[in-house]
């Protein structure tokens, strides 16, 4: 098998991390929840990403200096985000929230009570834990392992850290995956609204942990 | 404006975000010890108080701060209300 080559992102990489940022935001599902939350189509959301990853804003998964990317003979091939959490002392949940209260405050005024909803099942993470996110594999390298390959991976680059997962929790086959490799529940949080799910995936999150 | 003046300003601001009356507006102040402060309140006491001071923070003020201090400091350099 040709060998899997892990290397920072760079901006060569951009248009391959927002498809990653995309797939995994669907988590197998119709639903892109930033889409539906702020009436905009794919293509606005892609170009808002870039926007966003231009800015180099660290601690938040939308900048490229937290991404790998996996390579087989330099083909893009899977790709994922781990950053410290409140390194510089603000939660990467709450520079998400000003980063899009920054690109769509009107947008954002109309839809408070939305966000109130996703809000509810919001799991706070933890400071200085590794935050991994958005894992992804190109659809035609999927069934090879690539997602276990990142998981070693991560773990490698950072041996000395708890390594947290925040996930939607319809995605199963991923989350038994995470548990294979030692990451254990965490934190459940269901919504007991079911307009939820014009908004998510799922209903719920899960926070998954893998402790040192 | 001074410091002093902008937390008078904050306090009825944050009382109505975070539903509590009696909140008393301190600089070192954030989501890490406030009740109710979570995203979505934070969002709306940031569109509020830009409503009230007329302003838009820049990207790099907002994802800069760590506390109610930082965001009082950032207003007073702003000189609002000379």
């Amino acid at each position: 098998m040709d060998e899997l080559i892990f290397k920072k992102a760079t901006k060569n990489d951009l248009s391959f991390v927002i498809d990653c940022i995309v797939g995994a935001e669907y988590s197998g599902s119709q639903i892109l929840s930033y889409c539906v939350l702020f009436d905009i189509n794919e293509n606005q959301f892609r170009e808002l990403l870039a926007q966003i990853i231009d800015e180099e804003i660290e601690g938040q998964p939308w900048n490229l200096e937290h991404w790998f990317i996996g390579s087989l003979n330099e083909v893009q091939v899977c790709g994922g985000c781990c950053w410290i959490e409140a390194q510089n002392g603000i939660g990467s949940d709450m520079l998400k929230s000003q980063i899009l209260q920054y690109f769509l405050p009107d947008k954002l005024k109309l839809k408070m009570e939305e966000l109130k909803l996703i809000s509810e099942i919001t799991i706070p993470r933890i400071p200085d834990s590794i935050e991994v996110e958005y894992f992804f594999t190109h659809p035609e390298y999927r069934n090879r392992g690539l997602i276990t390959s990142m998981i070693y991976f991560i773990d490698e680059t950072f041996p000395n850290r708890n390594k947290e997962i925040i996930m939607v929790g319809n995605n199963v086959r991923a989350m038994e995956l995470y548990k294979r490799h030692g990451y254990d529940v965490r934190e459940t949080k269901t919504s007991t609204q079911k307009n939820i799910l014009t908004l998510l995936p799922s209903d719920t999150k899960v926070a998954l942990l893998k402790k040192i | 404006m001074t410091l002093d003046s902008i937390k008078l300003d904050l306090q009825p601001i944050f009382a109505t975000v975070f539903s509590n009356p009696n909140i008393t507006i301190t600089e070192n102040m954030n989501a890490e010890n406030v009740d109710k402060w979570d995203s979505v309140t934070h969002l709306t006491m940031i569109l509020e108080v830009e409503s009230f001071y007329t302003i838009k923070f820049k990207l790099k003020e907002l994802t800069s701060m760590k506390n109610v201090g930082d965001m009082i400091q950032i207003i007073s350099d702003r000189n609002l209300g000379a």
